[in-house]
């Protein structure tokens, strides 16, 4: 059953004032654009309403508590990056290199395997003295602002399942993902562009594709909109080349005349002008989409400071920082007009196409760490430098983690036993570790927490408590957290 | 005021608060009780030993007594209290006439409490009770057939009408006037075969002052093949229909269709529902089954499926799991899935129930076989059966010896042939192979069930759900809350004196345990007191947009009462005592006048008393399901094709939709234009891969089965609507059958569009608004391109056309 349910208050609908409703019965990304039409014709005055079958999903909702994030920008490791040759220094492991031992490297399942210490190199940065590897000798630099979790575990081996328990919690697909509980949760602020943004690598999607953004059995206005850097930002966002803008404005222009006759002669729902209004949105957002999106107004410095100019691939296999800078710098500008979930891909397709590191996990490094260590750093320094990165939640990791023991010679097989993931900005300490995996780095051992927590964090940085959001589906509450115990890693929260 | 289903009249209490509701608690009632009692009423002071803190305490009250009596204010204290009656509350001063109205109506509902939602007690360890109040609950009685009298009053003519009007006239309101002939013709089409009716047809009904036309159209309409397709795609939504597996591959699951055909032949036969039931559950195990039935336990197999699980014995019971939730909420309307791990929390389901149930399912083969240790494949034997029907398989007898002597003849041929002659060889090696595949697979295959063989593995109670801590041993059994007393399901093995069923089982297929015949005859009985229920109701929802209860699959206590729960049980009776068929019962509901109202809300009191539109005060005004516009598009611009059935179509995917994929384009293949042109129902469902003019208008995930579908109104679609390529294409067509039809004349243009697009002429103004929108828009491109004029004038007129299909007159249903 799709019917929402939220339990926490939602104090506009009834009492809210005659500009508030008309906000409810706006549209998708947001709702005032052509309410303020209908209102001069006195059309909200005369009528009430038979039913809100048609309150926007996505209006404003307060939290449940004050926030400390207003963002959160999820850039998401496809494949899976290694936590002991990236911010998990593991010295007994560098130590034991070559050494055979007895581990799990399936569920349930203890081979022999041969312990394959870090090629990368370690040191100590900043006043926190966080250790960080030399595969991101940019990103290491902002160490002080960066919060490692490294002692996270997920339920499942295989790439599948994990993709979509990272995003919606679950093994199992059908269930909304992290950024439509956000949007949920607490609407959308800015009414020409989505709440939930969702962008690709160029070389393809992660496995499962739009089912790691779907809204499960909510409905779709929660899902992702998936946005491209380049070209057509946003499904079918242009006319087409036989037509232009003026013309569609014409044309929009009559069909609200049109339709405003249709509505004349039925009064008293709410969809109707609600589906007018959505129209003027769209018009809207036709030039609000590409102006998000357009860089050319941003300063060389700017446009260095994220490697999206001046930087070639390192590697014959990499693409470069230039398309996931570009990404990071529209993530910014998305924050900036008030978005409230950007997640990001780096790496798509399959094999070394991602961090899915099998083979050679220093090679993978060299490929995928310089894609994104200047535009990360980057887009740290850039919100810093802005202001906001307070109200910015970065957050920074894979699908699972890998294996402390060696596969075909020097790749590392998954691992969701133990990984790490960091977070920035947006209300956590930053030059602080929590929790810590074994000495060799293959499982999560001090301070362990499911990613069910990882959640329960994201969502009470946002304002929002991971219990009290529910949504009443197929005779449950469902929540983002499941069933299973979940907490916030309150030792994460500055 | 805006309490969608908070009526005066439904003063019932209600077993879960409605969002609206809870929101008219926590805006209105919450700060009147926490301002003015809680301070002596609460958890510092409990003055005359009374909280008003939770509804609990309010229901079991001080020292005066209980507080409120739910559902009826003038019984409670409070409401005497608070208008100074005996008791004179709060003292500090009388509440407003406004808040004591507040608190009134408040009561009336049910006094909604949010997380009050009755928690069912359960002690570890014990047996979990279930009381005679369980039993007691209204969609567990047996179902009675009520009665009520009919007379010459045109709302009384019919039960159904006398059923809703008593309700209404109980309630102080009338029903709405009929909806005009041109309104009803385009309602009976979109309802029934989900396509607008053509401008003839239209003129023809209008015409046609016969009494009997509008029964005659009904039959017509039941009677067309597009019926099925329509009310086929509604139960699709229901069963989690989809023809992938998910998760990283996502790969096909090839002959899925055939489910597909089977459920649209199914509606268009009329094929009763209990049969319906037993094919779906357990078509293989029937002593009368077919091949159409095998098809139809394609039920078990078009779930969502991880081929490379983390825990492959989780994974087994999760798909356990996917089939009995799905069973259950389909066909009982019954959250049984809520059991795995614990007793059902709202509902009297005991866990054992879950695992008594699932125990029917439990000799299902497993969809995958072991293809390393961490990967399945899909296992064709277990999942697939070739469709042989006696006299196809005695041929085959026959054919495949020939075809057997044909190979080594050929092969002889081959061994001798000269090698200067190498075309020649390599056609015969061809020829070899194709009759090497025929020996192989001789027959279609239907995506299916399929057991191990007669006996079942024992089944155990999974503490907390979890595979490594089995519990005790359970037999199968039904629910045991409508078991009274308690009465074990009869396990008889398949009879295999079927010829059909011989001739499968010489193909290799094993013998079944016969269990999930067991079950499916419990649900299919006309003694289950949910499965008619349910069903109708569904029917109902369909056709009004909502159900009488609204809450489609959820009949235990987290759904909502029916509204009219007489004529839910009069419509259940009904369709038993129809023989289980559903064009009988469409027909009953479509010839009441409840149904033939007009959707205009043109009653202000009735607004006022009923928002939601409970009592059917009229008829609901709709937005057309996803499939619905886009086929309408097709079919009013005439490109439409109606071919039915077969395997599915590929709509054309733009780049940046394919772009989300790991690899673009995989698994999505390209059909002709003529095929695109094709009905919605039989566009390929792909799990990771959805269309976005289908999905933008919600049609639902098909990972979970939905009974209700969202309706929202989002940017996206009208996007979608105005500038996909989709549109473009159609638009287009749109209007070069303007300008065939009616030729080079824009009036004549205009006046066709509108007829074939809204079914109705334009008046002036519209007239001479689209006549200045199509000299706008051709002023518009002759300015880019002055030199065409021929081809600006064409491309207005797709503009126009393309406005057409984005009006609200066209996306919604009066």
């Amino acid at each position: 059953m799709k019917t929402p349910s939220l339990s926490h208050g939602l104090h506009r609908h009834c009492q809210g004032s005659r500009r508030e409703f008309l906000w409810q019965i706006g549209a998708g990304f947001g709702g005032l654009a052509l309410t303020g039409m209908l209102d001069q014709d006195g059309f909200f005055a005369k009528h009430s309403y038979a039913n809100d079958g048609v309150t926007n999903p996505l209006v404003v909702r307060p939290p449940h508590f004050l926030p400390k994030a207003k963002h959160v920008i999820f850039l998401f490791m496809y494949g899976g990056p290694p936590s002991m040759d990236t911010w998990d220094y593991k010295p007994e492991l560098q130590k034991r290199n070559g050494q055979s031992i007895d581990i799990e490297t399936r569920r349930r399942k203890v081979t022999k395997g041969t312990l394959l210490g870090s090629p990368r190199k370690f040191q100590q940065y900043g006043e926190s003295g966080l250790w960080g590897s030399d595969a991101f000798p940019h990103l290491n630099k902002c160490l002080d602002e960066i919060c490692v979790i490294k002692s996270l575990y997920a339920d499942t081996f295989a790439h599948g399942s994990a993709m979509i328990q990272m995003n919606s919690g679950r093994v199992i697909q059908g269930y909304p993902t992290v950024g439509s509980w956000v949007g949920y949760g607490l609407g959308n602020e800015n009414e020409n562009l989505p709440a939930y943004v969702v962008m690709v690598d160029p070389r393809g999607g992660p496995i499962a594709g739009a089912a790691n953004w779907s809204s499960g059995f909510m409905p779709a206005a929660y899902q992702g909109t998936h946005l491209r850097g380049k070209g057509e930002p946003i499904l079918d966002l242009s006319p087409n080349a036989k037509t232009t803008r003026h013309a569609q404005r014409n044309l929009i222009n009559t069909l609200a005349e049109l339709n405003q006759r249709h509505l004349a002669q039925r009064p008293g729902y709410s969809e109707l002008p609600a589906r007018i209004a959505s129209y003027e949105l769209a018009f809207q957002l036709q030039q609000s989409a590409p102006e998000a999106l357009d860089l050319a107004g941003e300063t060389a410095r700017t446009l260095d400071l994220y490697g999206i100019t001046g930087h070639k691939a390192a590697h014959k296999q990499s693409i470069g920082p230039e398309p996931f800078g570009r990404q990071c710098l529209i993530a910014r500008r998305m924050v900036e007009r008030g978005v409230r979930f950007v997640q990001i891909y780096s790496g798509g397709g399959h094999g070394d196409q991602n961090w899915d590191a099998h083979s050679n996990v220093d090679q993978n490094l060299n490929i995928h760490a310089p894609e994104i260590d200047r535009p990360i750093y980057g887009l740290i320094t850039d919100l810093k430098e802005r202001g906001l990165l307070d109200e910015t939640l970065i957050v920074w990791g894979g699908e699972f983690g890998r294996q402390a023991v060696a596969q075909s010679g020097v790749g590392r097989d998954h691992n969701p036993l133990g990984f790490l993931y960091w977070m920035a900005g947006g209300g956590v300490k930053g030059g602080h570790t929590h929790g810590e995996t074994d000495p060799l780095g293959h499982r999560a051992a001090v301070d362990r927490h499911h990613i069910r927590d990882l959640h329960a964090t994201i969502l009470h940085l946002m304002g929002l408590d991971h219990e009290k959001l529910t949504y009443f589906f197929g005779g449950l509450d469902h929540k983002l957290t499941g069933v299973q115990p979940a907490e916030v890693i309150h030792d994460v929260i500055a | 005021m805006l309490l969608g289903q908070a009526t005066v009249s439904l003063a019932v209490e209600p077993s879960r608060p409605t969002p609206d509701q809870l929101k008219f608690f926590e805006n209105k009632v919450r700060p009147l009780l926490s301002q003015h009692c809680f301070k002596c009423h609460g958890p510092k002071k409990q003055q005359g030993k009374l909280r008003l803190d939770a509804r609990a305490n309010l229901i079991t009250g001080g020292e005066s007594g209980p507080s409120i009596v739910p559902g009826k204010p003038t019984d409670s204290l409070l409401i005497d209290a608070v208008n100074y009656g005996s008791l004179e509350m709060p003292p500090s001063g009388k509440l407003s006439p406004k808040e004591i109205d507040i608190l009134h109506r408040w009561i009336q509902m049910g006094a909604p409490w949010p997380g009050d939602t009755k928690v069912r007690h359960q002690v570890n360890g014990k047996t979990f009770e279930i009381t005679a109040e369980d039993r007691a609950f209204w969609s567990f009685q047996p179902l009675v057939k009520p009665t009520i009298a009919v007379s010459k009053d045109p709302w009384k003519q019919q039960p159904i009408d006398a059923f809703i009007s008593r309700k209404l006239h109980q309630t102080g309101l009338t029903p709405s006037p009929p909806a005009t002939r041109r309104e009803l013709i385009r309602r009976l089409y979109i309802d029934l075969i989900g396509l607008p009716p053509t401008p003839k047809e239209v003129a023809a009904f209008v015409a046609n002052q016969s009494p009997d036309a509008y029964e005659a159209l009904i039959d017509q309409l039941l009677a067309r093949p597009q019926y099925g397709e329509r009310w086929g795609r509604h139960w699709l939504d229901l069963v989690r229909y989809a023809e992938t597996n998910g998760y990283e591959r996502d790969d096909g699951k090839p002959n899925a269709w055939r489910y597909r055909d089977y459920v649209i032949r199914a509606f268009n036969e009329d094929k009763p529902y209990d049969r319906f039931i037993l094919e779906q559950l357990a078509g293989d195990e029937l002593p009368d089954m077919t091949l159409d039935s095998v098809i139809a336990t394609g039920f078990y197999r078009i779930g969502v499926w991880d081929d490379e699980p983390d825990d492959k014995t989780l994974a087994r019971w999760d798909e356990l799991d996917d089939i009995l939730r799905t069973t259950g909420e389909t066909f009982l309307g019954l959250t049984i899935g809520c059991a795995r791990c614990h007793e059902h929390k709202f509902d009297p389901i005991p866990q054992e129930d879950y695992y008594r149930l699932v125990s029917f399912f439990r000799n299902v083969q497993p969809y995958g076989k072991d293809q390393s240790s961490t990967h399945w494949e899909l296992n064709p034997a277990a999942v697939y059966t070739p469709l042989a029907t006696p006299k196809q398989f005695a041929e085959y007898q026959v054919d495949k010896e020939k075809w057997q002597g044909q190979v080594e003849e050929l092969k002889k041929q081959v061994e001798t042939i000269g090698k200067d002659q190498a075309e020649e060889k390599k056609k015969l090696e061809e020829e070899i192979k194709q009759l090497q595949e025929r020996l192989k697979n001789p027959f279609p295959q239907a995506l299916s069930v399929r057991e191990a063989g007669p006996s079942p593995p024992k089944t155990h109670l999974l503490v907390r759900g979890s595979p490594l801590t089995k519990g005790q041993p359970v037999e199968p059994g039904f629910l045991s809350v409508l078991q009274q007393p308690a009465s074990a399901p009869s396990l008889t093995k398949v009879v295999t004196t079927n010829p059909q069923r011989k001739v499968l089982e010489e193909l290799g297929v094993k013998p079944t345990s016969g269990r999930r015949r067991a079950l499916a005859q419990w649900i299919a009985s006309k003694q289950n007191p949910l499965t008619a229920r349910v069903m109708v109701n569904r029917i109902w929802h369909y056709h009004f947009g909502q159900g009488l209860v609204p809450t489609a699959s959820d009949f235990g206590s987290t759904g909502q009462l029916p509204s009219h729960p007489e004529l839910l049980d009069w419509l259940a009776s009904e369709l038993i005592d129809g023989g289980w068929r559903l064009k009988q019962l469409h027909k009953k509901i479509l010839l009441s006048k409840t149904y033939q109202q007009s959707s205009r809300i043109n009653n202000q009191a009735a607004v006022k008393i009923d928002p939601g539109n409970r009592l059917l005060w009229r008829q609901n005004l709709r937005r057309l399901e996803a499939e619905v516009i886009r086929d309408s598009i097709l079919a009013v611009n005439g490109r439409l094709n109606l071919k039915a059935g077969g395997a599915s179509i590929f709509p054309e995917l733009s780049k940046e939709v394919l772009a989300t994929q790991s690899r673009p384009g995989r698994g999505w293949n390209q059909s002709s234009q003529e095929e695109q042109a094709r009905r919605s129902v039989y566009i390929y469902i792909k799990r990771t891969l959805t269309v976005p003019l289908l999905d933008s208008f919600d049609q639902p995930t098909p990972d979970q089965p939905t009974p209700l579908r969202a309706t929202t109104t989002i940017a996206p679609q009208a996007l979608i609507l105005l500038n996909s390529h989709f549109m473009d294409k159609n638009a287009t067509a749109f209007a070069e059958r303007l300008v065939k039809e009616a030729g080079p004349e824009a009036r004549r243009q205009v006046a066709l569009a509108y007829n074939l697009a809204l079914l109705r002429q334009p008046d002036k103004r519209e007239e001479e608004i689209a006549l200045r929108f199509l000299e706008e828009q051709q002023k518009e491109f002759a300015s880019l391109d002055p030199d065409t004029p021929k081809a600006t004038e064409k491309r207005a007129l797709v503009a126009m056309c393309r406005l057409l299909f984005n009006l609200n007159e066209f996306v919604y249903l009066d």
